[in-house]
């Protein structure tokens, strides 16, 4: 028994210990200039909403390959689950471990905006990405997707698919979701420019959840035999509306569309319910970020029409000076699908 | 009793030292005061409801729901704010609100004579859902600026949360001192004997409950005014990690045995632990099998080692008759 105790002690004390020269090499990275492509090696932090979800999970994969691209160290981590406290906490010992750029998706911009403050007063230059927080002193806004040109786009696949005439409906996420309703926003006004032939027979809500999603489209369709389409705002709203039309059995009749993930559309796009959908890549979206990150970390500032290897032009957001927006969405069809792995 | 105690404490404050020690020669920012600063401020909340947690866990009782009411009452506060309240009305609300919580729990388990372990697991999940029913989950922040002065000023060159904390330790060691205080021991110890002592084990209990929801209360204000922003979910996993440091303290989780000093120091060690991790750039996964392993480890050396004989060993006595306090203690 004694021995035992000994035992633990000892190898308290050696797990104390194993934790010094481990990271010694990691954090060490910001300043030591052993650089593989000649440049000076950055450090870049990179706080998701949370951790654990498919799309942050692809985020990060993006962000990964451009750091290795880069010579950049990424730190990346969240908490568990969405927690603005437990974000704040991280972001004060980050500024602690030492970084040179923080690059952050905050689940509250007003909650988060001192600890930005206390970057940017210890010099570190800030980046949001996937959700802004304006009104902060963050420099730059690495916007995943254009929102007028996504809403539009929804809109002409639905009228293309429908030939320029008939009913269509709308299922949006929840009915105070800012980007939702800025998307519908852009949906709505190219429907009235471009497709008065058209008619929005109405928008219903599913609070993101897919079974509401599929229960709505259900009724939906039951209450409206003559409706020829539905537009699924975000990807639980789509991909419940696809639910409900395969299980009706009236992939013939009604078109679908809308936004989400391959990996959860593709089924929908083999048994005929969707032809053709969008979504940004968020691999893409974490690539990006890294890169504008370690760009930032060596003086270069983003400025349009500045070539980033691997990912094209930058291109800056009209209506806000520091806001970058990523490429056109991808639509995905029948004969693409296949080629993402996401 | 008392020096088997104390030898506990000293091992939990040499792995501190052990681990400072390792953290600073690795990032000597470590030991910076702002570091130490954020240590503090990050973890008050949780001393607070951990101090609570050794009340409870002396009776032999557990409360589930600690984090919940944390929760309902950082939203309560919320709530008063967004309606226009002053920052002290709404704060006292947020107080009012987490003791009526506590009462709640207190009433069932005494007056109910229900076990506390289904009691505040089942309020866990109400207080919970309560916080998410009124405030439909969203976040709520844009607070006055009044508002946030609490959890980010200072007094005497140290934030408010340390002054905080301190008076709550202080608060529960003279409680723990008092006729009550005895109680909690006592009943912890052998209830039915409590009674027939003639002990007020009931009311005794239910001011235990009653401290914790309090406790719970204050902490919610500490990180309300820190974050200035409150949204449903806040304190999740606070009830756990209450517990663990009140059991890394030494306590008995079957009552009776346990001191607050302990819990202090089972605080700080996981404070350091999870703070030295986020330095070291161990991610929040491993962050949570880390705390796991630590736990596991400290009671299993609790468990096992003979402390009086350790000490021997080492020479170090300071223990009287080691052999037969040890024999009593089993």
């Amino acid at each position: 028994m004694k021995r035992f105790g000994h035992v633990l002690i000892l190898a308290a004390v050696a797990f104390t210990l194993a934790c010094s020269p481990e990271t010694d090499t990691e954090t060490a990275g910001g300043d030591g200039p052993e650089a593989t492509s000649g440049e000076e090696r950055v450090t870049v932090a990179m706080l998701p909403k949370l951790k654990g979800i498919p799309y942050f999970n692809l985020c990060e994969e993006g962000a990964r390959r451009a750091a290795a691209e880069e010579n950049v160290d990424l730190i990346w981590d969240a908490p568990l689950e969405v927690n603005t406290s437990k974000q704040v906490q991280l972001i004060d010992d980050w500024l602690v471990r030492g970084m040179d750029v923080l690059a952050l998706a905050s689940n509250d911009p007003q909650a988060i905006a001192p600890s930005i403050a206390r970057a940017k007063a210890q010099g570190v230059p800030v980046l949001t990405w996937d959700t802004d927080s304006p009104g902060t002193e963050r420099d730059y806004f690495i916007n995943q997707v254009d929102g007028r040109v996504l809403g539009r786009m929804m809109m002409d696949i639905m009228a293309d698919e429908l030939g320029g005439e008939g009913q269509f409906a709308i299922i949006t996420g929840g009915l105070e979701a800012e980007n939702l309703n800025f998307w519908m926003k852009y949906i709505k006004l190219q429907h009235t420019e471009q497709y008065p032939e058209m008619e929005l027979v109405g928008v219903w809500h599913c609070d993101s959840n897919r079974q509401k999603a599929f229960d709505v489209a259900t009724n939906l369709l039951q209450s409206h035999p003559d409706l020829d389409g539905i537009i699924g705002n975000d990807s639980a709203a789509f991909s419940g509306a696809c639910d409900a039309v395969e299980k009706m059995g009236l992939q013939d009749r009604v078109e679908v569309t809308g936004l989400s993930m391959p990996s959860e559309i593709r089924p929908f796009v083999k048994s005929g319910v969707v032809d053709k959908f969008l979504l940004w890549d968020p691999r893409m979206l974490g690539y990006l970020t890294v890169k504008v990150a370690a760009n930032l970390a060596r003086g270069v500032e983003p400025e349009p029409g500045q070539l980033i290897e691997g990912y094209g032009e930058v291109r800056f957001d009209p209506e806000d000076a520091d806001a970058l927006i990523m490429a056109p969405p991808t639509v995905y069809t029948a004969t693409n699908i296949d080629d993402f792995d996401y | 009793m008392k020096e088997i105690t104390l030898e506990r404490n000293l091992f939990l404050f040499v792995l501190l030292v052990l681990l400072a020690g390792a953290l600073y020669l690795n990032n000597p920012r470590f030991l910076s005061g702002i570091n130490l600063s954020n240590v503090l401020i990050h973890n008050t909340p949780l001393a607070l409801i951990a101090f609570g947690m050794t009340f409870v866990i002396l009776t032999g009782g557990i409360d589930l729901s600690v984090g919940s009411i944390l929760g309902l009452s950082a939203c309560a506060v919320g709530m008063a704010l967004e309606a226009g309240w002053s920052v002290t009305s709404s704060f006292l609300a947020g107080l009012g609100v987490g003791m009526l919580c506590g009462s709640f729990n207190g009433l069932l388990i005494t007056a109910g004579r229900m076990p506390p372990i289904l009691v505040t697991l089942g309020a866990m999940m109400l207080f919970r859902g309560l916080a998410f029913g009124f405030t439909g989950g969203e976040d709520m922040s844009g607070f006055p600026a009044e508002a946030s002065l609490l959890g980010n000023s200072r007094f005497l060159g140290l934030p408010w949360h340390f002054w905080m904390g301190l008076a709550v330790f202080a608060l529960c060691v003279v409680l723990r001192h008092t006729v009550w205080g005895r109680s909690v021991y006592a009943m912890g110890g052998n209830e039915t004997a409590a009674r027939l002592a003639g002990m007020a084990v009931d009311r005794d209990k239910f001011l235990v409950y009653l401290l914790i929801g309090w406790l719970s209360a204050l902490a919610a204000l500490l990180y309300t005014s820190r974050v200035g922003s409150v949204r449903a979910n806040e304190g999740e996993w606070l009830e756990l990690q209450a517990i663990t440091c009140v059991v890394l303290g030494g306590a008995s989780i079957f009552g009776g045995r346990g001191t607050l000093w302990g819990t202090a120091l089972g605080v700080a060690l996981l404070a350091v632990l999870q703070n030295g991790m986020n330095l070291l750039g161990v991610v929040q996964e491993w962050q949570t099998v880390a705390t796991g392993l630590l736990l596991i480890a400290v009671i299993a050396i609790n468990e096992r080692v003979s402390w009086s004989a350790v000490t021997k060993r080492l020479g170090l006595r300071w223990g009287r008759r080691p052999d037969v306090l040890e024999s009593r203690e089993r």
